[in-house]
């Protein structure tokens, strides 16, 4: 019996093949050059970027430290039908060398990463594994001179902290902006004295280039739970910093008219220094997860703000023994630590507790282990397909033993 | 015969007993699910490429390229058996060749690549084709 040959539209083949994953379309490639290059038109990458927004096809990276080696790598985490997270690969970034990098974005799928002591810093697509390196920052740094010890100083150090990754719709760019503290001493002086200056820096994907960014009122100040940008604004905790006025605020900058301005964090939603307030994107929002800084055994406020409304989403009550929040995974799965620095995973609708046996306990600074997520795309960024050099992918033991 | 070449024995799903050499039939596993025509086929198949691969056979990449595509060259219900058995022999090269042909053929895509610009595009994406990649 013969298996009918059909012809269908064009378009709807490949509105069928936006539907796919990254992988297959990757592999489909070889199948003629027509489907080829339509893969690569910003119409496909998009329809395509669409269907995983709707389908919520988010993927999961715990960004942990080796506790015999001491190098930094990055573990995915899939749930395959409702089972417990599990790690069947780990990525190694050897392009880092021995420095844990900071993980910005997601941002159309597309991670940024940079090391925070050094100017490295690449954009990554995790799904289609290409890896983009910026250049070198190009912007001057100033002298300093000391009227005090009337001389110029000399720049002892270059460190950046503060960061965010995002995209500028108007120009249709991906931008990296970047806070730079430079470190200057008396090199004449044997116990020199530090005197600081700060400035931005701005990365531009399209033009592959630097630009300085006027330095704004407030210094970024703490970290954000995972991803920091969302709808094309970039966000940060910062405070007033004055004695008798001591209040949370936001900075944000946004990415398409390049300027940053501030947002209040309301009293109701929770104040120093009785609480912690973790700025995350929740469901495409700008929100934070408020929690007590005392207690062993800690509730949880997610709070939601959209145009200066703040908004109470939920509240998870008192999970016992647990100390931070990660983030959120997938489908409203809480990651979490715990006094020990385990990782455990919080599932609200079945309200339990479970650990990921994931052998965080053998990790190094388990404090600084981080949870970002990203969406499948097809997004490209004039990079390289990873190359040993940079990244390294290897099976864990599970994953190559199952056959 | 030396202790070089060992032998292997596959018995197929219609009872037939196949004997084949180990470096031809790289994994034992159950083959009951494939009938003897396919696995005579799959057999050929591992041979040539095997072969070639070893120098046995003086054979270029182009002259292999066309004995794959006239080994494809089956009726439907054929290259769907193929298919699956190379799926469950875990052959991945096979299952690559299979596949492409059907999909090809489902969708009446000629394939408009030269055998080097195939080639370039399958090594750029090398790490799409990883059966057990994740």
């Amino acid at each position: 019996m013969q298996r009918p040959r059909f012809e269908l539209p064009e378009a709807l083949v490949m509105e069928i093949l936006s539907m796919l994953q990254v992988k297959s379309l990757t592999r489909f490639n070889c199948v003629c050059k027509y489907w080829c290059s339509s893969f690569q038109t910003p119409h496909f990458i998009s329809k395509n970027y669409h269907n995983n927004l709707e389908n919520n096809n988010l993927n999961l990276l715990l960004s942990r430290c080796d506790g015999n080696t001491f190098q930094p790598y990055l573990s995915p985490l899939s749930n395959e039908k409702d089972q417990n997270y599990i790690v069947k690969q780990n990525i190694h970034l050897p392009f880092f060398e021995d420095d844990s990098p900071s993980v910005y974005g997601a941002c159309h799928g597309l991670l940024c990463l940079f090391d925070s002591s050094k100017d490295k810093a690449a954009i990554w697509n995790p799904s289609t594994r290409e890896f983009k390196i910026l250049p070198p920052s190009s912007i001057q740094r100033p002298p300093y001179f000391s009227p005090f010890e009337e001389t110029y100083l000399t720049l002892d150090d270059v460190s950046f902290n503060d960061a965010a990754f995002g995209f500028d719709s108007k120009t249709d760019d991906y931008k990296f902006i970047r806070f730079v503290t430079l470190t200057f001493v008396n090199s004449e002086e044997e116990y020199a004295h530090p005197h600081f200056i700060y400035q931005v820096e701005l990365y531009s994907l399209r033009s592959n280039s630097w630009k300085e960014i006027p330095y704004p009122d407030y210094n970024p100040n703490g970290k954000t739970l995972g991803n920091n940008y969302v709808d094309g604004i970039c966000y940060w905790k910062t405070e007033t910093g004055a004695y008798l006025d001591f209040r949370g605020l936001i900075l944000s900058f946004d990415m398409r008219n390049e300027k940053f301005s501030v947002l209040p964090i309301p009293e109701f939603v929770g104040s120093f220094p009785e609480y912690y307030v973790d700025l995350l994107v929740f469901n495409g929002s700008l929100g934070a997860i408020v929690y007590p800084l005392q207690r062993i055994d800690t509730s949880f406020d997610l709070w939601v703000t959209s145009e200066g409304v703040w908004t109470k989403q939920f509240n998870i009550k008192s999970i016992p023994g647990v100390v931070h929040p990660l983030g959120f995974g997938k489908n409203g799965d809480l990651f979490l630590r715990d006094a020990n620095d385990e990782v455990l995973v919080f599932d609200a609708s079945t309200q339990e507790l479970k650990e990921l046996e994931i052998n965080t306990y053998l990790d190094h600074h388990r404090f600084a282990i981080s949870l970002h997520t990203y969406l499948e795309s097809l997004v490209h960024i004039n990079g390289i397909q990873e190359v040993e050099k940079y990244v390294i992918r290897q099976p864990t033991r599970n994953a190559s033993n199952e056959y | 015969m030396g202790s070089t070449s060992t032998k292997i024995k596959l018995r197929t799903s219609d009872q037939k007993v196949f004997e084949v050499e180990k470096a031809v039939a790289v994994h034992v596993i159950h083959v009951h699910s494939v009938s003897g025509d396919i696995l005579s086929k799959i057999l050929d198949y591992c041979k040539k490429h095997v072969n070639s691969a070893a120098g046995k056979e003086d054979i270029s990449p182009e002259e292999l390229y066309e004995w794959d595509a006239n080994f494809v060259k089956v009726d439907q219900n054929t290259l769907f058996d193929l298919i699956l058995a190379a799926n469950c022999l875990k052959i991945e090269s096979l299952l690559d060749l299979t596949c492409q042909t059907e999909i090809r053929t489902t969708f009446n895509i000629k394939n408009d690549y030269t055998i080097e610009a195939e080639e370039a595009v399958r090594r750029e994406n090398k790490w799409a084709f990883d059966m057990l990649g994740v």
